[in-house]
């Protein structure tokens, strides 16, 4: 665990001394690639970032910003004598080189080379990896060539670490894949996951083993891959990730390993694995004719290569051929169509089959194959082109020798060129269609024009559809498209920079002027005659032999052989003048003289002979000027020697004859063998010197091609540079398509009218709602501001925006009109370079902010009971609001119908006080407010509030009177009720006042008393009177009575407040309670209770019993009558229930009757009457709470008569 | 009237209460102090005010009525405030008692008309400050004059 933790340790240092110097090299596509690493970067690492991207040495580049825009990291230019800081991005500016000397960046001026890339990754690279050691990294990005490879090196040598971006992700492979094939790349990774995992890669201490196995390095399937390229020199990075799979995971079972990355743990520990696992991908289904249909397909495709190959040399190429058995099934047809063995033998043809894999080449080339392998081969095939050998049957040497294998990777290798015929089967489907379309490219280039190409029973050429032609009716042969281009197929086919194809030189011009016309004419007539006197048959060829003219009838001596023919004299003629006339015309032109050739017979004519001369004609003659030959052919006939020498002897002059014709013969004979090995010997010193000057113009070509490499790598250069600036064009204009979009977005969906003008005030832009507003239809081109239609109310838009420009500030209008109100603001627009450029028209329409806030106030209005009214002096014009009209309860008139007076609706009493103001306020201005009395239509009355305030004109003169009314009707009522619950608060106060004095004065009087007449007890005299201290004794108890009598009253009186569970009570069951209570009193007094028809009402039980108790006990204790009678009645009356208690007692003197019901209040003394004065005050508190009312008069009775008033509930 | 005037000496005190208890403890105190001024009681305003209406106004210039403020019918403030009203007793000095001494039913006292105010019980404490209170009234004694109890033997001022 302590390992991992300090295996993940990043080394902190502070700002100004970054722990790793991170270079990053990168070209074309670097920027995609810079931008996805940069944006995974973490900012929290002590390392120092700079960046040498290939650019343009005078493209002002906006890399900094653009990269900027990714990282929170700032991102800043290079300067010369720069100390780095840590978490900072630097860039190299464009047309300088960049090196590290003594702890600083260094610029420099780049190479002069105008091929020489700039900034130069490897430059900064070495000088990094020399001043920084193990503290630097290399990242090599997205780019053509192979800037940055040796830089990598450099970095690696010295214990740094060295990363290249996955090709699989770059947008140009070549710097990545050449800084991978130095051998020196720790790493392979996409800009993103180099980015994510840079802490990690970073982490010290440095393990690179352990790092490469890390989860942080390149995936198993990329790490297998690499083993394989770094064992075998294969790339298998392009091979189809299903069959790589499936090979893999042969192996895996073959290792009995659970996953792949056991399995790459076993293959980095084997490097015979490795080699296996290489063997296993390299094997591939082969046999002989397999797929029999096709290769009768073939069939008649190779005839005619062979029929119009004739002579010529036929090349073909069987790529992937494994073990052999493709090219020899080839072989064997080429042989067969050739005529059999011998044909083949003597016929001049090339089968190359190559193969990746070595071991398969060895089988090939030992062609021994057992039997077995030979069960789709045709048993005449095998009879013919096999010999039996023990096991099997061994290729013959004849066919085999034809058949030439190498081992040669088809990917990487060069191709072989000028081929009839490429067969490539079963192979492409193993690769991804990037390489299919490189290796389609190559057999493209290696083919001569409409060359065959052969692939397997599922392979196409989807991928370089261009490249190639379907034969017809057989799917899988396909003709070579001649390419107009055929450097750029090279470019395809090599992918490494080659030289261009040469061009051809561009034909010169004529030589000579043309002749005369009539010169031309008389000419011919001349040698027409002379060649008619020479001899009729005749023609007249060029130094070339190309026919010039013909004379006579020279028919029986052209004949036009198979195979390519053209317009030569010698392609023309039959043989064996053919023969003569290219022997004979050079000598004879050389020579400037007269040759003849050898006396020829005919077939069709036997005894005929034939010969030609030819004259050499130097001088000129002829159409072209040129020098040309004569050719005169002769015929006659010739006689038999034994005709010559007579049927019986031969005479010696016929004999003499015969033989000088023979001598001339052979003369002729012997001189034109003379001119052959003197042609041959000539022809030889031409080849010669031609080849001299082939060489010489190889060698011319080979700078040429020299010079075209160095104009191909500065066009290369160039080309990086551009498509550096390519793609910051393309983020800038992606940037100001995004711009553009939200400006357009912004202008159709602000509710803003808004107009954009130039200097010559045409509408450049305008949001929708200005279109709207304005009409202005947004089809038209930069439409002039006069065509906008303005709204009422609107000042004219072109003085306004000349204004605004003439001022150079901003000019604002509020525009007001009864039914709308707007803002118009005109801003002058100036360019970055604070140049006028036009002005910007913004309208802020609150219309419908003036609408909601009407309706808003109107709501308030009538919520709040509030109308208004505006009285025009001038025209004498009145409007009422709807409110208003609500208050006075008045239907509101219809339109042209003058509104009512608003004092018709003033209350009587009123009005003149109203009418005095408004004179105050007509006359002088002088606003008022007022309270009155409204009367409503509907006879109704509300109280209002009247505030009204002069409309001034300009000269501060009266012309208006605005005014609200307000409905303070329940104000009003509110504000009484308020009034009279202060009063009773008031009463309340003062009662609890009173209450509180008179208990403290009633409670402390028989506490004092008690107090001192217990004094009076310590008294002498008292002490020895026994009769005097038994009355003090008295005295103190009947005092203790009373104070026992008024702390239970009060608490009574206390307790009618407190909440009590109200029910419905059955009075007559509470009078049944207190019968019982006061029966003693009524016993003894000899009284009469008289209950009448008792209800029953909603409430406290214990405050109607405490009620009719001291009511009825009040009666019995004041009655001096014998018979006391006390009567309780009740009944109903207008929602009241209303019960009665009255007596025939003395009755409550009519002064009295209200001062009864008052705390302690009495209208006898102590002595007389016992009680404290409560007992009234505690029934009126229980009626109180019920919102009833107790009073007091007299009774029919004669006594007195209490009234209860409760409302019903 | 001179410096040298003796004081006037207290012969009846009339006393309105309608406490019997109040009486006695006065009477025990005027007894036992030896006070020889006359101890009148009345239960209530109206026997008080009725024995007045047959009392010489000479018998009135040497006697004191106490009322007590909180009367079981009426208040002793609006009892002297009646008397006063009489042109007959304009010049009679009365007073108001009271179980406390709040001032502001010695404020509603002095406002209707009494002269002195004084806190129960009617002892020599009360008739002591009855003299001193009266004494200072010279409206009602002259400059020089003072009002007195007597005691059996002693007068003291």
């Amino acid at each position: 665990m302590a390992d991992n933790e300090s295996s993940t340790e990043i080394v902190h240092q502070n700002d100004d001394d970054p722990a790793f110097w991170v270079g990053i090299g990168a070209s074309a596509g670097g920027l995609e690639a810079l931008r996805n690493l940069v944006r995974n970067l973490p900012p929290v690492l002590s390392a120092t970032y700079i960046v040498t991207q290939h650019m343009a040495p005078h493209h002002k580049s906006m890399l900094a910003e653009i990269i900027g825009r990714e990282t929170d990291m700032p991102v800043l230019d290079v300067t010369d004598r720069l100390k780095p800081s840590s978490n900072a991005i630097y860039i190299t500016p464009p047309n300088s080189n960049i090196i590290v000397e003594h702890g600083l960046l260094r610029l420099i001026d780049p190479s002069p080379a105008p091929a020489a890339p700039k900034p130069s990754a490897d430059l900064f690279f070495t000088t990094l990896a020399e001043a920084k050691g193990e503290s630097a990294v290399g990242i090599v990005l997205s780019g053509t060539g192979s800037d940055g490879s040796d830089g990598i090196r450099a970095i690696r040598q010295n214990g740094g670490i060295t990363i290249a971006q996955d090709e699989l992700t770059a947008k140009y492979a070549s710097m990545p894949v050449s800084a991978l094939e130095t051998g020196c790349v720790d790493l392979i990774m996409s800009p993103e996951e180099i980015g994510a995992q840079f802490s990690k890669i970073v982490a010290m201490p440095r393990d690179l083993d352990k790092l490469r196995a890390s989860p942080v390095n390149m995936d198993s399937v990329s790490e297998l891959i690499q083993l394989l390229l770094d064992h075998s020199g294969v790339n298998f990075r392009h091979y189809k990730s299903a069959t790589f799979q499936r090979r893999v995971e042969r192996r895996m079972i073959a290792v009995s390993a659970g996953t792949l990355e056991e399995y790459v743990k076993v293959a980095k520990a084997s490097i015979a694995e490795v080699d296996l696992l290489f063997r296993d991908l390299l094997i591939s289904v082969t046999s002989f004719f397999r797929d029999t249909g096709e290769f009768e397909g073939i069939r008649s495709h190779i005839e005619s290569i062979v029929e119009s190959k004739r002579e010529s040399h036929i090349r073909v190429w069987v790529a992937g051929t494994a073990t052999g058995e493709e090219a020899y099934s080839l072989a064997m047809i080429f042989a067969e169509v050739l005529g059999g063995l011998q044909a083949y033998e003597r016929t001049r043809i090339q089968i190359f089959a190559t193969d990746i894999d070595d071991r398969a080449i060895q089988v090939a080339r030992r062609g021994f194959y057992p039997e077995t392998s030979l069960h789709e081969v045709p048993q005449h095939y095998i009879d013919e082109y096999f010999d039996a050998a023990p096991g099997g049957y061994n290729v013959k040497k004849t066919l085999r020798e034809k058949v030439i294998f190498s081992v040669h990777n088809l990917a990487q290798d060069p191709p072989f060129l000028s081929l009839d015929m490429v067969s490539c089967r079963n192979l492409l489907i193993y690769f991804q269609s990037s390489l299919q379309a490189h290796v389609f490219a190559r057999f493209h280039y290696a083919l001569l024009p409409h060359g065959l190409l052969f692939l397997g029973k599922s392979e196409t050429v989807a991928a370089a559809e261009s490249l190639f032609r379907m034969s017809g009716q057989f799917k899988h042969i396909f003709y070579q498209r001649p390419a107009a281009d055929r450097g750029e197929i090279r470019e395809k086919a090599f992918a490494r920079r080659t030289a261009p194809p040469l061009t051809t030189a561009a034909p010169t011009g004529q030589k000579y002027p043309p002749p005369e016309a009539h010169e031309l004419a008389l000419a011919n007539a001349r040698f027409k005659s002379l060649v008619s006197a020479i001899g009729p048959d005749a023609l007249l060829v060029s130094a070339e032999l190309q026919i010039l003219k013909a004379y006579g009838d020279v028919s029986r001596y052209i004949g036009v052989a198979a195979g390519p023919v053209d317009t030569t004299a010698a392609s023309l003629l039959i043989e064996p003048f053919s023969q003569d006339v290219r022997v004979a015309v050079p000598s004879a032109l050389r020579q400037n003289s007269t040759i003849q050739g050898l006396a020829r017979q005919m077939p069709d004519k036997p005894d005929h002979r034939h010969r030609i001369t030819v004259y050499p004609i130097n001088e000129g003659i002829g159409e072209v000027g040129e020098p040309t030959a004569l050719v005169v052919f002769t015929e006659w006939e010739e006689e038999s020697l034994a005709d010559q020498l007579g049927p019986d002897t031969a005479t010696s002059e016929a004999s003499s004859e015969a033989i000088q014709q023979l001598s001339r013969e052979l003369a002729i004979a012997q001189t034109n063998l003379q001119h052959t090995v003197e042609e041959l010997e000539t022809s030889n010193e031409e080849l010669q010197a031609l080849n001299e000057e082939l060489q010489s113009s190889n060698e011319e070509l080979q700078s040429t091609n020299e010079e075209l490499e160095t104009s191909n790598e500065e066009l290369q250069s160039t080309n990086e540079e551009l498509s550096t600036v390519n793609e910051e064009l393309q983020v800038n204009s992606q940037q100001l398509n995004t711009v553009n979009q939200s400006l357009q977005s912004i202008l159709d969906n602000v509710a803003i009218p808004m107009l954009v003008v130039d200097r010559q005030l045409n509408i450049t832009h305008s949001s929708s709602a200005s279109q709207e507003l304005f009409g202005v239809s947004p089809d038209l081109v930069l439409p002039h501001v006069t065509r906008c239609q303005l709204p009422p109310g609107y000042p004219d838009l072109s003085s306004s925006i000349t204004q605004a420009m003439e001022l150079g500030k901003r000019i604002d209008v509020d525009i007001e009109q009864s039914d709308q109100s707007a803002h118009m603001s005109v801003v002058p627009h100036f360019s970055a370079a604070g140049e006028m450029v036009g002005a910007i028209v913004l309208i802020t329409d609150n219309t419908s902010a003036l609408r909601e806030r009407n309706r808003q106030l109107s709501a308030a209005a009538r919520i709040a009971g509030l109308g208004h009214f505006a009285i025009d002096l001038s025209g004498n014009r009145r409007s009422l609001s709807d409110e208003l009209y609500e208050i006075i309860g008045e239907t509101k008139p219809p339109a042209g119908e003058d509104p009512p007076e608003l004092t018709d609706f003033i209350h009587p009493d009123d009005v003149d006080e109203l009418l005095s103001v408004g004179r105050e306020l007509r006359d002088h201005g002088k606003p008022f407010e007022v309270q009155a009395k409204m009367l409503r239509s509907d006879g109704g009355e509300r109280n209002v509030r009247i505030v009204a305030m002069p409309g001034l004109d300009s000269s501060h003169k009266v012309v208006g009177i605005m005014g609200v009314v307000l409905d303070i009707t329940d104000q009003t009522h509110k504000e009484e009720q308020l009034v009279n619950t202060l009063a009773e608060l008031s009463r309340s106060n003062e009662e609890l006042n009173r209450f509180s004095y008179v208990c403290s004065h009633d409670m402390k009087e028989p506490v004092r008393m008690i107090e001192q007449l217990s004094e009076m007890l310590l008294d002498s005299t008292i002490i020895e009177d026994h009769a005097q201290r038994s009355d003090v004794i008295s005295r103190i108890t009947k005092n203790m009575g009373r104070l026992r009598q008024i702390i239970d009253s009060l608490l009574a009186y206390s307790r009618i407040d407190a909440k009590v569970e109200e029910s419905v009570i059955d009075l007559r069951e509470v009078m049944t309670d207190i019968d019982e209570t006061l029966s003693l009193a009524i016993t003894e007094q000899n009284a009469e209770l008289v209950l009448g028809d008792l209800p029953s009402v909603r409430g406290a039980r214990v405050h109607f019993t405490q009620l009719f108790q001291n009511l009825i006990g009040n009666s019995l204790k004041f009655n001096d009558k014998d018979t006391p009678i006390v009567k309780v009645s009740a009944s109903s009356e207008g929602g009241y229930t209303v019960l009665v208690v009255e007596d025939n007692g003395p009755g409550v003197p009519e002064e009295s009757r209200t001062k009864i019901f008052g705390l302690f209040d009495r209208l006898h003394r102590q002595d007389e009457i016992d009680g404290i004065g409560l007992g009234l005050s505690i029934c009126q508190r229980i009626v109180a709470q019920y919102q009833g009312t107790i009073v007091c008069d007299d009774s029919e009775m004669g006594g007195a008569r209490f009234e209860i008033s409760l409302p019903e509930r | 009237m001179s410096a040298s005037t003796s004081p006037r000496p207290i012969k009846t005190v009339f006393f309105v209460d309608d406490s019997s208890d109040e009486f006695f403890l006065a009477d025990f105190s005027f007894k036992r102090q030896g006070i020889v001024a006359d101890l009148t009681h009345f239960v209530d305003f109206a026997s008080f005010e009725s024995h007045l209406d047959h009392t010489d106004a000479s018998d009135l210039q040497s006697s004191i009525g106490v009322i007590d403020l909180n009367l079981t019918i009426s208040k002793g403030s609006d009892g002297i405030a009646h008397l006063r009203s009489d042109h007959r007793y304009r010049d009679f000095v009365l007073g108001v008692c009271s179980g406390s001494d709040d001032p502001a039913d010695r404020q509603m006292a002095i406002d209707a008309g009494a002269d002195f105010f004084v806190t129960k019980p009617l002892n020599e404490t009360a008739l002591i400050a009855i003299c001193e209170q009266v004494s200072s009234l010279h409206h009602r004694v002259g400059d020089d004059e003072t009002v007195s109890i007597v005691r059996s033997g002693t007068v003291q001022q």
